[in-house]
């Protein structure tokens, strides 16, 4: 080991010390997907950019309807059929709101087993 | 290509195969995705000293190509892709700099094979929120580069005092 092979070791800390001061507390949770559950367990049903407008409504047979909205960079139950409409009341999960809601990340409707959860990244 | 050499070739592979399966079991280095010790680079740093350019390059494909087959899915074996292509290229260029010992070559084969990842990765999700963590790589990579640049030294070392690189 040569004494360059120290500066070179060196210089890729303090870049990285730099990158940190400018990145590193800016964008730590920048909220990116959404990830939807229907049922117990298993993979998400849907997992989708919370940058994209758009509705999934989930139609589980029996009368029981969901319809996540993802709009604005926020997402909600904008609809389902269950009884306490709990989740419908829960309101948007955004990147500011998942901060200080009770749920954090998580809109759930229990009734008819569909969760929403905000994830960071993909 | 003589038979010694596809030989050592085939030798060298298996050998990057195994380092790689072996770092995947240590638990501190295998739960932390992106982050791996890189032992198999030190077969890289073998080949990039004591072997010819081309039988590097076709290493590090065959690595990529094998390790990602059995370890990741296709997503992540583009993101070693371009890890890989960065890295040995990065170290080519660093070896010409005199004054510079395989250690710090190695140091800085880790820091691109990173932001190799990370560029393929930032490209393909179409995502920043990437910068945030790879500071933390980037501090990562210049150690676990000085571990295995440290050990690619002394593997380089006896292997041709044995005479098994002629």
């Amino acid at each position: 080991m040569t004494g360059r092979d120290i500066w070179i070791a060196l210089a890729v800390i303090a870049a990285a010390l730099v990158l940190y001061l400018f990145f590193g507390r800016t964008k730590t949770a920048s909220a990116a997907y959404v990830n939807v559950y229907v049922g117990t367990g298993g993979a998400p049903y849907s997992h989708v950019p919370l940058n994209e407008d758009r509705t999934i409504r989930i139609d589980q047979g029996g009368g029981k309807i969901n319809e996540i909205e993802i709009k604005d960079g926020g997402v909600r139950m904008a609809y389902s059929t269950c009884q306490n409409q709990l989740c419908v009341h829960e309101g948007v999960v955004t990147d500011e709101s998942r901060r200080h809601r009770a749920l954090g990340d998580w809109i759930v409707c229990l009734p008819n087993g569909v969760s929403i959860e905000m994830v960071d990244g993909p | 290509m003589s038979v010694k050499t596809l030989t050592r070739m085939a030798l060298l592979s298996s050998v990057m195969m195994v380092l790689s399966y072996i770092e995947r079991q240590i638990p501190a280095v295998s739960t932390v995705p992106g982050i791996k010790l890189g032992l198999a680079n030190t077969v890289l740093l073998y080949a990039i000293y004591l072997m010819k350019p081309r039988h590097a390059w076709a290493l590090m494909v065959i690595k990529v190509g094998i390790a990602g087959l059995v370890y990741l899915n296709g997503m992540a074996m583009l993101y070693s892709l371009g890890g890989g292509i960065l890295s040995l290229a990065a170290m080519y260029l660093v070896k010409r700099i005199p004054g510079i010992s395989i250690v710090g070559v190695s140091v800085v084969g880790a820091l691109a094979h990173i932001a190799g990842q990370m560029a393929v990765a930032a490209w393909t999700l179409q995502t920043q929120a990437l910068l945030a963590i790879l500071p933390v790589y980037m501090a990562l990579s210049a150690a676990t580069g000085l571990v295995t640049g440290i050990a690619a030294k002394y593997v380089n070392a006896a292997l041709e005092k044995s005479g098994w690189s002629r």
